[in-house]
């Protein structure tokens, strides 16, 4: 019935990796060649959409890493941020700053968060072919700093299949600091860590480390509702 | 830890910015129409009044006017009928009176009616036949022969030779002697 809730599918996507939570039923976990293209990984989820109309979008970190912007002095207004990062972000990940889409809380510009316009255009595309509606695009490590648990800590690491995200403060009135790195090898995620604290001055008692979809460690349901059971704590 | 607000589908968060604004615009246009109406409804109370007012203001005014003319009445219809009557041209009858050239004849009525326009005179002449001169001297100038010889009493017949006078009255409408 039309007066129901309306019927949306969450998705989650990294790279070797996508989550469908369809309108009814469970999880489906979709094991995907990590090479795999963009255009190709969303074909994979036409099956599990079925009759939902709108969709909830979780980007890892690989297709939407955390990167720590330092402004130079007198960068004020937001579109010259928005312009700066681009260009930052363009140059780290060796693309033309017209191939990024950039995304900054206009709080916290600190913090950018690039997404391939190629992987934005082929999205729009798949969701007007599946006429889904898209409500919202965001990276997981966004939702993991929003966690209830997280809260009262200064820093906060989300381990994924596909890359380690690090987001904290050192002092309670310093600046937002983070970094996302790929993982290509889940076992050195401690080692990438270790060196992620150091390199971003935070320190490693302060920080709560989650870990999202980790085959080694079991899921826990009260962490968030949202993939409940993919979530786990260390 | 800080949260950040990070989504590549805008429009969710213009909503946020949006819908309240919708929303205030949205009652502000409500109050206005409400007052509106209010203000409509009062608006069309006084302008009723006021309608009531002019009719009443209009019964009074009219109500002292009718006592003023029945106070006046006697008065006023005497000048009315002198206004009336200054309202005509009496010339045409005047001329003819002064044209007027018959020996042995004298004027003795003049008589106007403003209500039918008429105009009457009474002559003493010695015969008809003067009578009828005095007519065809009345008549002269007009094409269509306005004065019309009404009557004539006195004693012609009882006295042949004429010896007595004898009366002979013209009517007209002013509006022939044009």
């Amino acid at each position: 019935m039309w007066l129901a809730r309306p019927k949306i599918v969450r998705v989650y996507l990294s790279r070797g990796l996508a989550l469908v939570h369809p309108a009814s039923g469970p999880i489906v976990e979709l094991g995907l060649e990590p090479a795999l293209e963009f255009k190709e990984v969303l074909t994979n989820l036409n099956p599990f959409i079925g009759a939902a109309f709108s969709m909830e979008l979780h980007l890892s970190a690989a297709y939407c890493p955390a990167v720590e912007i330092t402004y130079p002095v007198g960068v004020e207004r937001f579109a010259e941020k928005e312009a700066f990062a681009r260009s930052t972000c363009a140059m780290r990940q060796g693309v033309a700053p017209e191939e990024l889409m950039i995304q900054l809380d206009p709080q916290l510009p600190e913090i950018a968060v690039p997404l391939l316009r190629i992987h934005w255009d082929t999205l729009r595309t798949w969701l007007q072919d599946n006429k889904l509606n898209l409500r919202s695009a965001k990276p997981l490590w966004t939702l993991a700093a929003g966690l209830s648990c997280v809260r009262g800590h200064a820093a906060i690491a989300l381990t994924e299949r596909d890359g380690v995200t690090l987001l904290g403060t050192a002092d309670s009135g310093a600046p937002l600091r983070g970094l996302s790195l790929p993982l290509v090898q889940p076992e050195f995620a401690d080692a990438q860590l270790n060196r992620m604290h150091q390199s971003l001055s935070l320190g490693r008692a302060e920080t709560k480390h989650v870990k999202f979809a980790d085959a080694a460690s079991p899921g826990d349901v009260n962490v968030c509702s949202t993939w409940s059971s993919y979530w786990s704590i260390s | 830890m800080k949260i950040l607000r990070i989504d590549f589908v805008e429009t969710s968060r213009w909503l946020v910015v949006w819908v309240p604004t919708f929303f205030a615009i949205g009652a502000v246009i409500g109050a206005v129409y409400i007052k509106d109406r209010s203000w409509q409804t009062s608006i069309d109370a006084t302008k009723s009044q006021s309608v009531q007012l002019r009719v009443q203001e209009r019964a009074l005014k009219d109500a002292v006017t009718k006592t003023a003319t029945q106070a006046m009445e006697p008065r006023i219809a005497q000048l009315d009928g002198i206004r009336q009557k200054m309202r005509l041209d009496w010339n045409p009858a005047f001329a003819t009176i002064e044209n007027l050239q018959e020996p042995g004849t004298r004027l003795l009525l003049l008589r106007f009616d403003a209500a039918s326009q008429t105009i009457g005179l009474e002559y003493e002449v010695q015969s008809i036949r003067q009578a009828i001169a005095l007519t065809t001297a009345m008549n002269a100038g007009y094409a269509t022969a306005p004065w019309k010889l009404e009557g004539a009493t006195g004693v012609e017949l009882a006295a042949p030779k004429g010896s007595d006078r004898m009366r002979a009255t013209w009517t007209t409408r002013l509006s022939d002697l044009r």
